[in-house]
């Protein structure tokens, strides 16, 4: 039965690759100009990891330096960061910095977008993990340089390959800032693979690139998992002091200033958004706004159950070491893949349900391997140990998952929840493709953009983002709350 | 147990939501069939054209419409292989070799004084050129003129690779050109170039934001403003040596369902208020002419002065795919 259900997984992920080398009827080329593009992508997605990485790190240790209360509430606008629109980002670039092009725009603007997952990602590890060895580092009167290098920072050594490799695979498949920023060159696969199928219809092509894509990640992420092993202390929930004295709070500053920046950016003229909504007749009696806000809230919570879901489903059947690598590995192909294919999902139908289910669906597509990749396999190898015990005990399998490992994944479960949540609130990739119309914030607000409205647009990105903000604070708190149960 | 029963949950989730597609799309089939016309966000939004004219439609013929949307053009035909539709309604003339190609489709039986072949029939169009903001620059007056140092860093154009507008623009600076010639011509408007977005929105988002000062856009545009926001400073530059033009068309499907109704719906498209209503809503011109008693208020200047601009035949409109290629080569090579 686990068997089947990791298959089950690993088929579904499978799918959209599946639907490319059908629909290109098994026929591949490589594009002109194909080395070109290995060369730039790796480059670009090389250097915005790097930085990526750098900076949220130092913004995770700004976020160790504050006390609880505040901490949680700054982690979660940092992490607006990472849900922000792409056009926002580069509204903002082009505000500050408007003769800076090129791949250092790519880069910066890579980084500072995916830095507040990876402080999220560091503030819970180090709390969760390390809280004790930084009790006993406080009494021995460790400084609080010396701790992090010869400290934490060797212990975080595996999560920090992880949210490299995270990061390197999320900037080789970006799109929107890319193409803005990069001017003529395709500086990701996914422009390439967009050029492929939008402008050519060259399925071969598409195929090809994403196949390669996908090849090479699974084996570079592949080969450097097992270079990196995975390492973490006992969960350890307790709430201390020491991780307090440990942090520095003026860091925090690096990640909350671009987001500051952004949405100051991006809802700088929120009066005339309201009257542009006016204008666009969505403000006259609430009708079609208030079912778009209730459709966008399904949406984003089914596709962020989903995901939850699917990495607990995948966590619970007990997969070997190598399939969690191999999830790791996994990098979805191209939204506009995904989307295509999600129009098989209830065989066409062109039902508002049928645009929900579909958008759901491929949020949890994309979602959940890069989830799973950034704490799921971390935290499960983690837990293999007790794994091992209860077996030589004799448990059952059925005990295992529900009695050992579930208790200590809650936390991870609900935390999954919040943050696909958040990114399915601000989901048009896929939604564009697979929905026939727009019923989602994100939705409207682009066909808002393309009717001269670009204010009501941000206000409904503005809007999306304060739910997704509310829904991922709601089960990040669910999950803190588990936090600390015994385990049975 | 309690494994069981959430391991159950999660796979009665993903059944039941098929299970309920499948009951929907059952009962959608059981209902009278509405023509399906596919179309883009903006045009069947609560405040695009589409939703009144399809209760015109209705109100007319009995038949109800359903619209739905597509992304942009080359989306459009890849999403076409996988769901169905009776009609297209918004592919520009730089697609419509690649739709030929690509899907098969029915002859139509509307007539109108535009160009127009067999199998697809213009519903809008407009001129394509720059809109500036009263005030903040001295406007071009052609093409050569983005080229002055005046324009530098302000201009935001459209990736031609994907966007209609981007590429009605490369195909204007390649008339008359030869590839060495529109290769260098591109390199020397590089200082101009604020951005090239790629899409038509993300470019007049950064001009309306005032990152630019100047976008390649519609002749309509400024309407939009005039009439919307009640804002007299946006301008067209008008160019002496003529604009390149966008037109959308609408194809029937030969794999349509509603054929007839289709074929009825496009000569629906083209009679005089229906046309008004798309300008009005679409921010796009009409292919027919409109009664010049009719109110079209600041609409009527911008017909006058786009009359003279007007294409004349398809081989002037189409690009071929390999014109097309050839050109968007040229593009990647030269482009800053």
């Amino acid at each position: 039965m686990s068997r089947l259900s990791r298959t089950l997984v690993f088929l579904l992920f499978l799918a959209p690759y599946v639907f490319s080398l059908i629909v290109a009827q098994g026929r591949m080329a490589l594009p002109a100009g194909f080395l070109g593009l290995v060369q730039s992508s790796f480059l670009q997605a090389a250097l915005s990891a790097l930085f990526a990485v750098t900076l949220g790190i130092l913004t995770g240790v700004g976020l160790l330096g504050l006390p609880q209360r505040l901490r949680r509430s700054t982690e979660a606008a940092v992490l607006v960061g990472s849900f922000v629109p792409s056009i926002a980002w580069v509204l903002m670039w082009m505000v500050l910095l408007p003769n800076v092009r090129g791949v250092t725009a790519i880069v910066i603007l890579h980084a500072v977008s995916s830095a507040g997952l990876i402080a999220s990602a560091v503030v819970r590890k180090v709390r969760t993990r390390w809280a004790g060895s930084l009790e006993l580092a406080m009494v021995e009167g460790a400084p609080r340089g010396l701790m992090w290098r010869r400290g934490l920072l060797p212990l975080l050594r595996s999560d920090l390959v992880t949210y490299l490799l995270t990061i390197f695979a999320s900037s080789l498949s970006s799109f929107s800032i890319p193409l803005l920023m990069g001017g003529a060159e395709a500086w990701t696969f996914e422009i390439a693979i967009h050029q492929a199928v939008r402008i050519h219809s060259a399925w071969d092509q598409v195929a090809a690139l994403t196949l390669w894509q996908w090849i090479t990640l699974t084996v570079l992420l592949f080969v450097s998992r097992s270079r990196v092993p995975l390492r973490a202390g006992a969960i350890d929930h307790r709430e201390s002091r020491a991780v307090e004295k440990y942090g520095w709070k003026p860091l925090v500053l690096l990640g909350v200033m671009p987001v500051a920046s952004v949405l100051i950016v991006l809802l700088s003229s929120a009066l005339r958004g309201v009257q542009q909504l006016e204008t666009a007749g969505l403000l006259i009696d609430g009708g079609e706004l208030g079912a778009v806000v209730l459709v966008s809230i399904f949406v984003a919570h089914l596709g962020g159950l989903l995901t939850a879901a699917t990495t607990l489903f995948f966590a619970l059947s007990r997969p070997s070491e190598t399939e969690r690598r191999l999830l790791s590995s996994y990098v979805a192909p191209s939204a506009v893949i995904t989307g295509l294919m999600l129009l098989l999902v209830g065989m066409g139908s062109v039902s508002a349900l049928a645009d929900a289910l579909r958008i759901s669906f491929g949020c949890a597509l994309v979602f959940a391997p890069v989830l799973w990749r950034m704490r799921w396999h971390v935290e499960l190898s983690t837990l293999e140990r007790q794994v091992e015990v209860a077996e030589i005990f004799g448990a059952s399998a059925q005990m295992i998952a529900w009695r050992i490992l579930w208790p200590q994944l809650r936390p991870l479960f609900y935390w999954t929840w919040g943050v696909a949540t958040f990114w399915a609130f601000g989901d048009y990739a896929i939604g564009a493709v697979a929905a026939s119309r727009p019923i989602t914030l994100a939705l409207l607000s682009r066909a808002l953009l393309e009717s001269y409205r670009l204010e009501a647009a941000a206000i409904l990105i503005g809007l999306g983002l304060f739910l997704g903000f509310l829904s991922y604070l709601f089960f990040s708190n669910r999950g803190e709350r588990n936090v600390g149960r015994k385990v049975s | 147990m309690r494994g069981k029963w959430i391991t159950g949950s999660v796979m009665a989730l993903f059944v039941g939501s098929a299970g309920i597609l499948y009951l929907e799309n059952r009962q959608n089939n059981k209902v009278t069939k509405p023509l399906v016309v596919m179309s883009y966000a903006s045009f069947i939004a609560s405040w695009g054209p589409g939703p009144e004219l399809a209760k015109r439609f209705e109100a007319k013929t009995g038949t109800p419409v359903q619209f739905v949307q597509a992304d942009d053009a080359g989306i459009l035909l890849q999403r076409l292989r996988l769901v169905s539709a009776d009609v297209v309604l918004g592919l520009d003339q730089s697609v419509l070799t690649g739709a030929r190609s690509e899907m098969s489709w029915l002859p139509h039986s509307a007539k109108v004084d535009f160009p127009h072949d067999d199998f697809f029939v213009p519903i809008d169009w407009a001129p394509v050129g720059f809109v500036y903001r009263d005030g903040e620059l001295t406007p071009p007056s052609s093409l050569d003129d983005l080229r002055h140092e005046r324009f530098k860093n302000q201009i935001a154009l459209e990736d031609p690779r994907t966007s209609a507008p981007g590429f009605q623009f490369l195909s204007w600076i390649a008339r008359g050109r030869t590839d060495v010639e529109l290769k260098t011509w591109i390199r020397q408007m590089h200082p101009g170039i604020q951005s090239v977005s790629p899409s038509w929105s993300q470019a007049y988002g950064l001009f309306t934001r005032g990152t630019a000062k100047l976008v390649l856009s519609y002749m309509t545009s400024p309407l939009y403003h005039q009439l919307i926001e009640r804002d007299e400073r946006y301008r067209f530059a008008l160019f002496s040596g003529g604009h390149a033009v966008h037109v959308e068309f609408a194809g029937i499907l030969a794999k349509c369902v509603s054929c007839d109704q289709a074929r009825e719906f496009l000569q629906f498209l083209l009679l005089a208020e229906n046309q008004k209503l798309i300008m009005e809503k679409n921010w796009m011109l009409p292919v027919v002419e409109l009664p010049a008693t009719e109110d079209l208020g600041p609409f009527r200047k911008v017909l006058e002065a786009a009359r003279y601009l007007k294409p004349k035949d398809m081989a002037t409109l189409e690009v071929s795919t390999a014109d097309r290629e050839r050109l968007l080569k040229l593009w990647s090579e030269a482009a800053p």
